[in-house]
């Protein structure tokens, strides 16, 4: 048989074009859409948060690389999946706390969250979430110990949240705006108590915005767990019903970063567009309950983590109608 | 002090009350099972093979004792195995030590001696290459190397050769015949070798003598050398394939001096 | 907002390579091998020998059943061999090789009719078969058996789309042939008895849109030209029905069972040739391409000339050729060699060096959904994937993979570059 110069053409399967994206060109630019977010903390909580934030990604990419070599697998470090689960731990931790706490984060949230499950694609929980929960539970002082926007030496300023809850709590019958020195404003640009990630709003919006418009994230998650939480707490959080102050409750806490970035988790999340709504309104009605009568002021991580485990449910019951079934 | 007692009476308490439950629980729901069971189920290969056309071993095992199957049926057991499972049964075995046992080839020896048409760059699994312009070797009979039988083998019976085909290692295999399902080639078949020295023909080309040498080093040409050589009359050629009858074939060895291609092959 | 069906992918087109080259007619080549089985059903039967000599348009291979389809010599000359030889789609054929007289001297059945009108639908039907027209849009399915639907058809589409990248050949028969092409949709209208007739055309394609609209006004005919969303797979069947009369095809069931029949404007004019001027299915339009080919082009070939000439009238290629492809690089077939004759099927050749191959590197699934977003069956890809990766083929037959029509959108999009499309040919083996 003929052959050109003697070679062996190549034959594969159809089709033998690609479009180019793959998972590592996903996961970098998730990693930079989450960037402005972390420039805002540094410049709103003062340097240090810098270092967190590179602690906790050397401790996830350390992770990785030991777990790689140990189970003799190919490298995965470069695939951006550690690195972003790093940035990702490092902004649910608050600021001024110790570099040992954001690495050892990163730590259980890679062995625990992830490779323990096999790798990227096969963990059932958000690992970034593991490592924040693991801290909560192992470190709750330091983790709920708060510094002050733009004045660092002040170490005791609590969130918004933990503020609403507790003038609620004790029967205080202040109104949201009078109770809480945060105007929207502050709230929205980053001027407040909070883990480093979920300060600057406008960052992370922006950064989403991004996301969204390259597809590289859809809208259903974020749209449907946010108006979610916004009913909730216009119905539940005031005196009597539907008079909650629910832009105070999109504005504070990591409501904003949870559902962009950590709900939107394709791994942990359903698949079918139809589910990803019903998750958002499972984790917004979680949260809900959680900010409202739970033991915590905060709710999202533990929501989005229930929802994880009901991802396998949805997408089982879930599924688009096929074409042709009538 | 007293937050102490409490809590360690109220827990000891609950583990008091769980395991009454649970003793309780294992007497109402317990169930029966055949003793026999158990024995046979211990002299059974335990490989799940599935030949049998049940579950698994232990179905198989249940199946014997209700009468449901015949002990013939396993065709992974030894036949000491079977004579105490036949023991236990009360029944005679089924097949004593005379009966011998079938072992599956694999009839190519191609790999890389046998030219490719094009560099096959699709999944790792025969059936798959097979789909693609009738597979990548020259011989449409030959084996496309991906090795989808070693995977399927419950014994580990079959192992890549370093020229690129797989072989069955012949004391291992237990004639559950798995392997010949799978081939998309069909080129695995059973044989029954009487004598010591297990011969068989290592090539499934149908082609004339002329192209298998185009194509391959390792293919049989019909020659008919083997068919002279044999003092027993048990190799013929058909379709241009030498074919050996194992009812005659002594395991001389004759057969495999002669072959110019060394197509004829030891297990 | 454009009509179109729901999922699928906007790909970059890669038409400009070809899309403003004239068709032209390729040399006669001096030798052809006519494969006898080119067309969906059953091998066409044998009914020359060794020596015997052949006319152009002489029919060499007799249809064997109502699924089948006629087969005929492309050029004139003497039938020097009949054996195996290679084939695109299915490796070694059955094969007549015809050496050339160099004559081209047409069989003496071929005429021009003057009488059209006149015939009937069952003679239309019976040229239409005897002159081999099998569907030129690559699955190449036998005309005559879509003319003779069992039910009444309320509804012909003529697929323009051409959704493939690269290839350009409908492209430029509807641009060069447009008055041809649309006595050809009288013809099938005329056969079926619709009432409505749609042509389908992607609207990146305004020149051909314009063309078709020029002339069917001019012609005064009553047909439609729908431009649809430039999406793959725009121009697959059930997709087209939906796109243009929004009617689903249920799962296993013929365009037909919803009163539809497509055609692809190729089949339309072949249609129009047979019953005109009596020519049966002997050449057709081959679109050469590719980054490194170095004249792309549209050809009109006779079936059974050797890829090599095409490639060589074309100019051959500035870099070592490393796949040659027949058919577009979404759902084409890699060819083992340029020693592979063109079959009616043959819509393009398509080739791509080394660099531009791409370097697969499979990755565990993510559960990103995109598959999902694209795929024009609504089915889910991952798992058909992930059940494939673990031979879990039991399970697989849930997720109904023979619905599947390997239009490979999913693969496309597929961020941890997985081989959807494999794993679901291998299930479809596995579990038939």
């Amino acid at each position: 048989m003929s052959k050109i110069a003697g070679i062996n053409l190549k034959v594969s399967s159809s089709p033998h074009i690609h479009s180019g994206e793959t998972t590592t060109k996903i996961m970098w630019t998730v990693f930079f859409c989450l960037l402005p977010s972390g420039f805002m903390s540094i410049y709103i909580f003062g340097l240090s948060t810098l270092w967190i934030i590179l602690s906790a990604i050397l401790g996830a990419v350390a992770t990785e690389w030991c777990c790689c070599t140990v189970q003799k697998k190919a490298l995965t470090v470069s695939d951006g999946s550690a690195v972003l689960t790093g940035l990702l731990v490092a902004y649910n931790v608050p600021p001024q706390s110790p570099l040992w706490l954001a690495f050892l984060g990163s730590f259980v949230a890679i062995l625990f969250g992830k490779i323990v499950f096999g790798g990227l694609g096969f963990n059932i929980f958000n690992p970034a979430l593991i490592g924040r929960v693991f801290l909560m539970a192992s470190f709750p002082v330091l983790m709920t110990r708060w510094p002050a926007p733009l004045n660092v030496d002040a170490v005791t300023a609590p969130t918004p949240l933990a503020i609403f809850k507790d003038g609620f709590s004790q029967n205080n019958m202040l109104s949201a705006g009078e109770m809480i020195n945060f105007s929207y404003r502050d709230l929205f640009l980053g001027f407040r108590g909070g883990c480093i990630g979920e300060a600057c709003v406008l960052a992370l919006i922006l950064g989403a915005a991004f996301l969204i418009y390259k597809k590289y994230i859809s809208w259903h998650t974020p749209l449907s767990y946010i108006t979610t939480v916004a009913v909730f707490a216009w119905v539940f959080a005031g005196e009597g019903f539907f008079n909650g102050d629910f832009l105070m409750h999109i504005l504070s806490g990591g409501l904003i970063m949870g559902a962009f970035y950590m709900a939107t988790d394709y791994v942990t999340g359903p698949i079918t567009k139809k589910g990803q709504l019903i998750f958002g309104i499972g984790c917004g009605i979680i949260t809900g309950i959680i900010r409202l009568w739970g033991g915590y002021p905060e709710g999202v991580s533990y929501s989005i983590l229930i929802m994880n485990a009901a991802t396998p449910l949805i997408d089982r019951f879930v599924v688009p109608k096929r074409f042709g079934n009538m | 002090m007293k937050a102490i007692i409490f809590a360690v009476a109220s827990l000891a308490g609950l583990g008091l009350a769980f395991g009454l439950l649970l003793a309780w629980a294992s007497k109402k729901f317990h169930i029966e099972e055949d003793p026999r069971v158990v024995k046979i189920k211990d002299f059974l290969p335990g490989a799940n093979c599935g030949a049998c056309g049940l579950a698994g071993c232990a179905s198989f095992a249940e199946a014997l004792v209700e009468n449901k199957t015949e002990l013939a049926f396993c065709v992974a057991c030894s036949g000491e195995n079977k004579q105490k499972i036949a023991e236990v049964l009360g029944i005679s075995s089924p097949d004593k030590d005379t009966q011998v046992k079938k072992i599956a080839v694999i009839a190519c020896g191609g790999g890389t001696r046998c030219k490719n048409k094009f560099d096959y760059q699709g999944l790792e699994d025969c059936r798959s290459a097979v789909l693609y312009l009738g597979g990548h070797k020259e011989c449409k009979y030959a084996c496309v190397g991906q090795g989808t039988c070693i995977r399927v083998c419950p014994f580990d019976a079959i192992k890549m050769q370093p020229e690129g085909v797989p072989k069955v290692i012949g004391h291992k295999c237990r004639s559950c015949e798995k392997c010949i399902a799978v081939c998309p080639r069909n080129i695995i078949e059973m044989i029954q070798p009487k004598g010591k020295n297990k011969v068989y023909i290592n090539c499934s080309s149908q082609d004339k003598g002329a192209q298998v040498m185009k194509n391959c080093k390792v293919g049989c040409i019909a020659c008919g050398k083997c068919v002279k050589a044999c003092p027993v009359k048990a190799i013929t050629i058909e379709n241009n394939l030498a074919k050996i009858d194992y009812a005659e074939c002594i395991g001389c060895k004759k057969c495999i001096d002669v072959c110019p291609t060394k197509v004829i092959c030891l297990i | 907002m454009l009509q179109t069906f729901p999922g699928g992918k906007h790909i970059h087109g890669f038409k400009d390579f070809s899309k403003d080259k004239q068709i032209v007619s390729l040399p006669l080549p001096s030798q052809v091998i006519i494969p006898l089985s080119q067309h969906t059903g059953k091998n066409s039967q044998l009914i020359v020998k060794q020596g015997d000599k052949v006319k152009t348009g002489q029919k060499i291979g007799e249809s064997t059943g109502f699924i089948s389809s006629c087969i005929h010599s492309s050029i004139s000359g003497t039938v020097s061999k009949i054996a195996e030889y290679n084939h695109p789609v299915i490796g070694r054929c059955q094969s007549v090789v015809v050496d050339s007289d160099g004559n081209d001297e047409l069989d003496s059945s071929i005429k021009s009719r003057q009488n059209v009108e006149s015939l009937s639908n069952d003679k239309l039907r019976e040229i239409v078969k005897e002159t081999g027209i099998v569907g030129l849009g690559g699955a190449a399915f036998p005309t005559h058996v879509k003319l003779s639907p069992p039910k009444q058809i309320d509804t012909l589409i003529i697929n323009g789309v051409e959704c493939e990248p690269y290839l350009t050949c409908d492209f430029r028969l509807m641009l060069e042939k447009t008055k041809d092409i649309l006595r050809g949709v009288l013809i099938l209208k005329k056969i079926l008895q619709t009432e409505a007739v749609y042509i389908g055309i992607e609207e990146d394609k305004p020149e051909a849109i314009r063309a078709m609209r020029n002339k069917i006004v001019q012609m005064k005919l009553p047909i439609t030209v729908v431009p649809l969303k430039a999406k793959y797979p725009q121009g697959a069947e059930k997709q087209l029905i939906k796109a243009i009369v929004d009617r689903e095809v249920p799962a296993g069931k013929l365009p037909l069972d919803v009163g539809v029949v497509v055609s692809n404007v190729g089949t339309v004019l072949a249609v129009y040739e047979a019953i005109y001027d009596g020519k049966p299915l002997y050449e057709r339009v081959v679109t050469v391409t590719g980054k490194i080919v170095k004249e792309p082009a549209n050809l009109r070939v006779r079936v059974g000339t050797k890829f090599s000439e095409l490639i060589a009238y074309c100019g051959g290629t500035t870099q070592v050729p490393a796949k040659i492809i027949m058919g577009g690089p979404m759902m084409g077939l890699a060819q083992c060699s340029e020693d592979v004759p063109v079959i009616k099927g043959t819509s393009g050749i398509l080739i791509f060096s080394e660099d531009e191959l791409e370097k697969k590197n499979e990755q565990p699934c993510i559960r990103c959904g995109r598959c999902i977003d694209v795929c024009p069956m609504n089915m889910l890809p991952y798992a058909l994937s992930i059940c494939g990766e673990n031979e879990r083929f039991e399970r697989a037959s849930k997720y109904t993979p023979f619905d599947c029509m390997e239009c490979g959108a999913c693969t496309y999009v597929c961020p941890a570059q997985r081989r959807i499309v494999e794993y679901i040919r291998l299930i479809k083996a596995v579990l038939k």
